[in-house]
């Protein structure tokens, strides 16, 4: 061996640490993620799976029962936001807030579709900026969206909201009925339980005379356009096994959103809408007025 | 009958035209033919069983692909791809991938129909395919008045990476690949497929093939979790 081949293999092995210690670097910083970004996330995770997380949702629903709520006229106007994520601010948030307890034609109940917070430990948050809906006598149906789900979060969110898949009812004065059903998607899929349940739960529905059945959940369903930024959507198969669900059982509308893009489409009958996101910072941050009557019809409200 | 009969003519036409571009004006020409049977499991289908089948023309620089695929869940793929090859350098091939696939599933009554294109590069160890997609999704046995059933997918980023141990062309090998799409399925941009196959030529011209797929849900949901795992095993045959 001559000295360029001595030289040759030093500067190999000087090569070959720089690249171990590059690796070591991006592997502890995946390992130990930073506050709002679960990077481990990606590759994989410890915490409760959409199994688990369903068997909990099923022992609340057990204790807390589901919710009837009667007495609505026959159209109302129902709030829904989706993909909040409450970081630093929550301008948007409390702009939410403020114009639903201001409107007081606004249904006793509003929905909100997942992604509350950004990063760890922001349901405290959450919570207080949401109180005064609760303190005003209303409420809000939640269902658990990914972000929501990092850094071992399902718990805590457990129990601060209770439940992610769940159904309530709502009767209107003219003895109109219309069916809620959250879905739990915060890992993009359902899992087995919940899609059985989902199945069953329309199987005995869909015959007792809903006027809408309405679906919501996290996940969106259809990569429609191409600005969908790093959002995963359900795999081909869950897509369409979930969409012939909804087509056979009579579902009116599936409301969804993650995508944090606003998007509305028919496909077999069953109305696909994407509700865009109230995200903080955001320049195009909306949620959406729904009036749910025979037909329904929705405009997306912008914050400022 | 005369079907039958139809097919058999077409058949002998097209042998017939493989012999003489062979022969008569010298044209390499060759072909791969493979048989594999799987099993998977998902959160949709549960168990499931299938076959596939997958024809390869060599015609000089160009392959011609067909491929078949039926599973027990009650979904069928067919797809086609035109793949010239281009010698770079030496042990280097740029390609470009030209494919139609259409994929039924007839318990959900919807079909969904793919085209792509894609460039690549191909060495002894390693091949690397980026393109794009649009898929369109369509129900049947809708009712005679249904409106908008279609919907569109466009562009999707279409990648492949694979990384063959021994090499492509030695007579055994074992591959990696993470690709959003395979010869049966193409998923979206950020439902990735991972797979550990192996292959070993243990005649002149026949090859078993074991390949294990592994399909996540929510990877880039940061909150990864199982989905699918299919394991395929089959044989190829060189004309």
């Amino acid at each position: 061996m001559n000295g360029r081949d001595v030289a040759r293999r030093v500067l190999t092995i000087k090569r070959m640490k720089s690249v171990i210690k590059i690796g070591f670097f991006v592997l502890t910083l995946a390992l130990t993620s930073c506050s709002k970004h679960d990077v481990l996330g990606v590759f994989m995770t410890f915490d409760e799976s959409p199994d688990e997380r369903f068997a909990q949702s099923m022992t609340y629903n057990n204790q807390h029962g589901y919710d009837v709520i009667t007495g609505m006229p026959n159209t109302y106007r129902l709030y829904a936001m989706s993909d909040v994520h409450v970081d630093g601010s929550t301008h948007n948030l409390d702009g939410y807030v403020a114009d639903y307890l201001s409107d007081t034609t606004a249904a006793p109940f509003s929905l909100c579709l997942g992604d509350l917070i950004y990063g760890n430990n922001g349901f405290g948050k959450f919570c207080e900026h949401v109180k005064p809906v609760t303190d005003a006598g209303r409420k809000i149906y939640y269902t658990v969206g990914n972000h929501d789900l990092y850094f071992g979060q399902w718990d805590k969110y457990y129990n601060c909201f209770g439940a992610s898949s769940y159904w309530f009812e709502v009767q209107t004065v003219g003895g109109f009925k219309d069916l809620f059903i959250a879905l739990d998607s915060g890992n993009g899929t359902l899992g087995l339980d919940q899609r059985d349940w989902l199945e069953d739960l329309l199987e005995s529905k869909h015959n007792q005379g809903y006027r809408h059945i309405i679906v919501f959940t996290h996940t969106h369903f259809f990569r429609t356009n191409n600005v969908n930024g790093t959002t995963s959507s359900f795999c081909m198969e869950e897509t369409y096994d979930l969409a012939d669900l909804f087509d056979r059982y009579d579902v009116s509308f599936v409301f969804q959103g993650h995508s944090h893009h606003k998007d509305y489409r028919l496909f077999k009958g069953v109305g696909y809408l994407r509700l865009g996101a109230l995200k903080e910072g955001s320049d195009d941050a909306c949620y959406v007025k729904l009036n749910i009557g025979n037909f329904i019809d929705y405009q997306f409200i912008k914050i400022f | 009958m005369v079907k039958k009969r139809l097919v058999l003519l077409l058949v002998c036409l097209f042998s017939a035209a493989c012999l003489n571009a062979q022969e008569a004006r010298k044209h390499a020409i060759s072909a791969d033919l493979a048989a594999q049977g799987l099993v998977g499991f998902n959160n949709t289908y549960i168990w499931y069983e299938g076959a596939d089948l997958k024809g390869v023309l060599h015609v000089d620089n160009n392959d011609f692909y067909l491929n078949l695929e039926a599973l027990t869940a009650n979904v069928y793929s067919a797809g086609l791809s035109v793949r010239p090859n281009i010698e770079l350098c030496r042990n280097g091939f740029g390609y470009i991938d030209v494919s139609l696939q259409s994929r039924f599933f007839v318990s959900y009554k919807v079909y969904e129909f793919v085209y792509s294109a894609s460039l690549g590069f191909k060495m002894r160890h390693f091949d690397v395919q980026l393109g794009l997609f649009t898929k369109i999704i369509d129900g049947f046995s809708r009712d005679w008045d249904a409106v908008e059933c279609t919907l569109t997918e466009p562009f999707n980023f279409l990648y492949k990476l694979r990384i063959s141990i021994m090499g492509f062309d030695n007579p055994w090998d074992i591959y990696l690949t993470g690709a959003n799409f395979n010869e049966f399925e193409y998923e979206r941009m950020w439902s990735p497929l991972f797979n550990l196959g192996g292959r070993w030529d243990f005649k002149e011209r026949w090859s078993a093939l074991a390949e294990g797929t592994l399909k996540p849900a929510g990877m880039f949901h940061g909150a990864v979790r199982f989905y699918e795992a299919v394991l395929r095993f089959g044989v190829v045959y060189k004309l």
